[in-house]
């Protein structure tokens, strides 16, 4: 099972120990590169969140302008007071959530083949690699399916490695609550990979 | 066909949901995986799954996107600081204020020489400086709350708090009643596909294994004696959403004399059993019987009694037991009959005692062996095998297992809505069923009306949604196969609870039938109804009255509906008053049309849905193509028509314009009818609280459709008008509640389209399939208008089967109950059917033949032989059955109007009976 404190290898930036403080001042006392920084080190996270909160494609780019607008203008008016990354994440997570408030009608997530969706480089045999690509594909699928209350958790925790602690003070939740969500999802993929599998082993027979 | 004993995977289930991360299973758990594939195979899979999210690669945003961004970012106008934007203000207020005064008060100058009065100006200055800037500072607020993370107001905290703490309390809550309430934690069973993706919204989808943990444990102690005999001392107590119990004597540990012994209970969706109901002394008396039971004849069997509405007061129970050795099968029902038999080897020589384990532990229908110790004596609910003919029940329970040699249909197109709590043809037998008077039938000691209003349908293992106007929950009959398997599928959908409020203001237009002349009597139900209808009318109400006749035309105004206006009306109508305006002869047709067309004109575009309606009063009319019609457009527009007859109008043409209407049909009868007719007319709106349900039904690849129970496939004609009123209704709703319209698209699968839920109402519709193998068996959804959160509501589930030989679970039993209660439908009405026509033999035998049927189930399957549901409808059947043996000529009609009433009422509870 993953380590939710977050030390994962990848380059997702929502490592523990990274923080986006020192380029987020550096941009409220004027610099005018440093917010480059911030977009650079964030532009993924935030587009992989709105891609796996089920934010539609059309739709995206647009949010992703807004949330990294908002930081932007939101550092220099109202800099933040405690830690910044959480700060960064509830401007994400209130947009997102704003988005799909607007948006009152409620739809099921069709999977349909969406170009964010990126692929691994190829590290094994095609086989390998193509099982690789459609476990991951149904996984993003399943993920869609999900409430967006146990997404946003278990895309913070799970995927993005995002604290807990920094999980509930985003989502502005208690921690206990923070893990009962994420393992109800958890528990809901795994029930979801259980009726694939046995779909499978049907169509095998 | 046996039934399961207690599933432990749910216990499972909710310890990995307890489990925190990275900890290894308990001993007990680890156990049980050790021996139950399923619960390997999950566990297996939520490894699997954190591995895999562990491997999800992030998600680049496109380079275009990002340069987009920081071009974008760069072209903002520059935001100056608070302290740079405070600084400014305040150099240019102050810097600035001093160069005005001096360049515009040149008498500055002069005031320098005067402090004072210079002073108070600085102070002045200082001052507007001091508002222009908190005036600043407020505007820029705005801009604080999309990035705030500051702390809210303290009455927000409190209640975020509150929030939090409720949610948290209801996501580590127990299992309501046995099942996951979805509407906070969202999480499917295994037996769905799709999720909502709103937190709190109504992800519906009961759990094909019920927890049991809202059942409860008995421990006590027991005596072995010399003889074998045990005693087992302790209480029973239940915990508050328990459920009908099932009971397992299991052994626990002990050696000597004493030996302790456990009682494991399986909750069980029968209807709730309050709290501390405890196990009736074997010496106490029976269980009293229902109402419903009382008169019942004496037949061949003992028919069961059925449980007491209320517990009993708690008292300590003893069960004694003789022989216990090798088996004692024995009932801990509700109220404590017991009994069972008793065999084994002698009890002399046992000095342990032994009870093996019970694998269904309620009553298996043995003779009853009543211990010596006690002097009560034991009812069988079914009587000896010998007595019973099986034959229809094997029959019947074989044909659920037949795969071969069945008729399939298409599982795609619109079916028959069964859900008609307000089907006018209901209110028309009720009517005539009230205006049959007080005489008992027969040996009964009960009216018609009393007897129908026996008959009620199941109560459903369906927990009420909490954020949503409806709910959805799909189960089977069966849980698991190792091939092709027939099923049952059920299709459940619950309202929310009712809610109260008060009723939008209502739009009423009449139209008066005067075709022919009216009665004295049906005069005075015309007055009575008018008169109601103005002293119903609220502010904002606008009634109207139009006539048809010889003097027909409009006799009082939208907006003029007062008791004077009323009373010139009558007089005029009536007495022969003269009219200030001449009238002219006007039709039928012409004064529906011409009142729709005034209702349609009179509505707002935020009108609520069915505030406005049409009234037709009638003393019996010939429904012609062209008022057909006009009912239909008129409730395509949001107009229903309602029809009230006058005395003994002819019943069927007031159905058919009703029904085209889509309205409600009442038979004013009695003058003093009028006001509650007028109440219930009006309070109608407020207990909607779903509008527009498309239930969804698609069958998996392989999944074969033998029938839809109680629906019928609708032909075209008929699926254009459905479609079209559906249409109809997502249209208006989008106008008036800005509920965005949807519905546009034809859906594909099984269609069947509800007009509107009510409130607290439970609804199960039944497929019968035949799934070619484990796997997926259907996806279902419903998408409605909710009333209550004025949104557009969907709800999904999914049904798969497993791979095995599982056992029928209390779920799977309930599926089948409900398959019993639809027989039961059938036999009712065909046995009304029978008797109409003249042949009450027959309709005996159509009754006798369900009593065969439901012993031989009960007998079969033993844990319906003490299910009280079960035993109060056959107790009604039995009832009809006297009545039909005791039936005189003048009460045939009403004998198989009752029969019909109550097999209606067996699938749903008639609109005209809250």
């Amino acid at each position: 099972m993953p380590d939710d404190s977050g030390g994962r290898e990848s380059s997702a930036p929502f490592r523990q120990g990274d923080e986006p403080a020192d380029a987020v001042l550096r941009h409220a006392q004027g610099d005018t590169h440093a917010f480059a920084e911030v977009v650079t080190m964030y532009s993924s996270p935030i587009y992989g969140y709105l891609t796996r909160c089920g934010v539609h494609p059309a739709e995206r780019d647009d949010l992703f302008q807004d949330i990294l607008i908002k930081v932007h203008r939101a550092a220099t008016e109202h800099p933040p007071t405690g830690p910044t990354r959480p700060w960064l994440l509830t401007i994400a997570v209130n947009t997102v959530r704003s988005h799909f408030r607007k948006l009152k009608v409620r739809r099921v997530m069709q999977f349909h083949a969406d170009p964010a969706k990126s692929e691994s480089a190829p590290t094994g045999t095609p086989e390998s690699e193509l099982s690789a690509q459609q476990t991951a594909s149904w996984l993003e699928h399943e993920i869609e399916k999900l409430p967006l209350d146990l997404r946003e958790v278990l895309v913070l925790c799970a995927i993005q490695g995002v604290d807990q602690k920094e999980v509930a003070a985003t989502l502005d939740l208690p921690v206990s609550t923070v893990k009962t969500k994420l393992r109800r999802a958890r528990l809901a993929l795994a029930d979801a990979r259980c009726r694939r599998s046995l779909a499978a082993k049907r169509e095998e027979q | 066909m046996s039934d399961s004993a207690h599933d432990p995977c749910s216990d499972f289930r909710e310890h990995l949901l307890a489990l925190e991360e990275a900890t290894p299973l308990d001993a007990l758990h680890a156990q049980h995986m050790a021996g139950c594939e399923a619960c390997t195979e999950l566990y297996a899979s939520l490894v699997e799954v954190d591995a895999e999210l562990a491997q999800l690669q992030p998600i680049e945003a496109p380079p275009a996107l990002v340069a987009r961004t920081l071009a974008r970012i760069d072209a903002e106008p520059e935001v100056a600081s608070p302290g740079s934007v405070f600084g400014g203000i305040f150099g240019l207020v102050f810097g600035g204020f001093g160069r005005l005064l001096t360049t515009l008060f040149w008498p500055i100058l002069v005031l320098r020489r005067r402090p004072l009065l210079g002073s108070g100006l600085l102070v002045a200055g200082a001052a507007v400086s001091g508002l222009l800037v908190v005036s600043t500072l407020f505007l820029t607020r705005d801009e604080q709350s999309a990035v705030s993370m500051a702390s809210p107001d303290p009455v927000s905290v409190a209640s975020t708090k509150s929030r939090d703490r409720s949610l948290e309390q209801a996501e580590n809550s127990e299992p309501s009643n046995g099942y996951f309430d979805r509407d906070t934690d969202g999480v499917p069973d295994e037996g769905d596909g799709r999720y909502g993706d709103q937190a709190g919204d109504d992800i519906t989808a009961g759990s094909n294994r019920p927890s049991d943990s809202a059942g409860a444990a008995f421990a006590g102690s027991g005596d072995v004696f010399e003889d074998g005999t045990v005693t087992l001392d302790g209480e029973l107590d239940l915990s508050e959403n328990s459920r009908r119990q099932e009971a397992t004597l299991v052994p626990l540990a002990g050696d000597g004399a004493n030996a302790d012994f456990r009682v494991q209970l399986q909750t069980a969706p029968s209807s709730t059993v309050a709290r501390n109901v405890d196990v009736d002394r074997v010496s106490g008396a029976l269980a009293t019987p229902s109402p419903s039971a009382q008169d019942v004849p004496a037949a061949d069997e003992p028919v069961e009694v059925a449980a007491a509405e209320q517990p009993a007061p708690a008292e300590q129970a003893q069960l004694q037991l003789r022989d216990p050795l090798a088996g004692h099968r024995g009932d801990l029902g509700q109220r404590g009959t017991v009994g069972g038999s008793v065999d084994g080897p002698s009890p002399d020589s046992a000095r342990r005692a032994h009870l093996q384990p019970l694998a269904q532990g309620i009553l298996s229908p043995t003779p009853p062996a009543v211990s010596s110790s006690t002097s009560t004596g034991v009812e069988l609910p079914n009587g000896s095998p010998s007595n019973l003919d099986l034959a229809r029940a094997e029959s019947f329970l074989r044909e659920r297992e037949r795969a071969t040699g069945l008729t399939f249909q298409p599982a795609a197109g619109h079916f028959s809505n069964s859900y008609v709590p307000g089907d006018p043809a209901l209110r028309s037998l009720h009517q005539r069923l009230v205006e049959a008077g007080a005489a008992t039938l027969g040996g009964t000691g009960a009216t018609g009306l009393e007897l129908a209003e026996a008959a009620r349908s199941f109560a459903q293992p369906f927990d009420a949604p909490r954020h949503s106007a409806l709910a959805l929950y799909v189960h089977a009959d069966q849980s698991a196969t190792e091939g092709e398997r027939r099923m049952l599928v059920q299709v459940g959908l619950r309202g929310a609870a009712r809610r109260g409020g008060t009723r939008p203001a209502m739009n009423v237009g009449v139209v008066l039938d005067l075709s022919r002349p009216l009665g004295a009597e049906d005069q005075a139900r015309v007055r009575a109804l008018l008169e109601a209808l103005s002293a119903a009318r609220d502010v904002g109400d606008r009634i109207s009255l139009r006539v048809a006749g010889a003097q027909g035309g409009e006799r009082i105004a939208s907006g003029s509906f007062r008791r004077g206006q009323v009373e010139v009306a009558l007089d005029q109508l009536f007495r022969g008053a003269a009219v200030s305006t001449p009238m002219a002869p006007l039709s039928l047709d012409a004064a529906v049309r011409a009142s729709l067309a005034s209702l349609a004109a009179d509505q707002a575009p935020t009108t609520p849905l069915g505030s406005s309606f049409l009234l037709v009063v009638t003393p019996g009319l010939d429904v012609s193509p062209s008022l057909d019609r006009a009912a239909h457009v008129g409730a395509v527009a949001g107009i229903p028509t309602s029809v009230v007859g006058l005395g003994d109008a002819t019943l069927s043409s007031l159905d058919r314009l009703a029904l085209a209407g889509q309205g409600r049909r009442r038979l004013l009868t009695d003058a003093s009818e009028a006001p509650a007719m007028v109440r219930s007319e009006f309070d109608a709106i407020s207990q909607v609280v779903a509008r527009a349900l498309r239930l969804r039904i698609r069958l998996a690849p392989g999944t074969r459709l033998v029938s839809v129970l109680g629906c019928h496939r609708l032909d075209a004609g008929a699926s254009a008008r459905v479609r079209e009123a559906e249409r109809s209704i997502d249209q208006r709703l989008a106008r008036s509640l800005g509920i965005q319209a949807d519905r546009e698209e034809d859906a594909d699968g099984i269609t069947i389209f509800m007009p509107a839920f009510y409130a607290n109402d439970s609804h199960v519709i039944l497929l019968d399939v035949v799934a070619s193998a484990p796997g997926p068996v259907a996806e279902v959804s419903v998408s409605y208008k909710d009333l209550l959160r004025l949104r557009n509501g969907e709800a999904h589930s999914s049904l798969a089967l497993a791979r095995g030989t599982h056992e029928r679970g209390p779920l799977e039993r309930s599926v089948l109950k409900n398959l019993l209660a639809y027989e039961l439908s059938q036999a009712l009405d065909q046995a009304a059917s029978r008797l109409r026509s003249g042949q009450a033999e027959d309709a005996r035998a159509r009754l006798a033949q369900f009593v065969e049927l439901s012993r031989g189930v009960r007998h079969l399957m033993p844990s319906f032989a003490s299910d009280h549901e079960l035993s109060a409808d056959l107790a009604l059947v039995l009832r009809y059955d006297l009545a039909l043996r005791t039936l005189t000529p003048p009460q045939r009609v009403t004998v198989a109007d009752s029969l019909r009433l109550a097999s209606r009422r067996k699938l749903f509870e008639p609109m005209f009976s809250r």
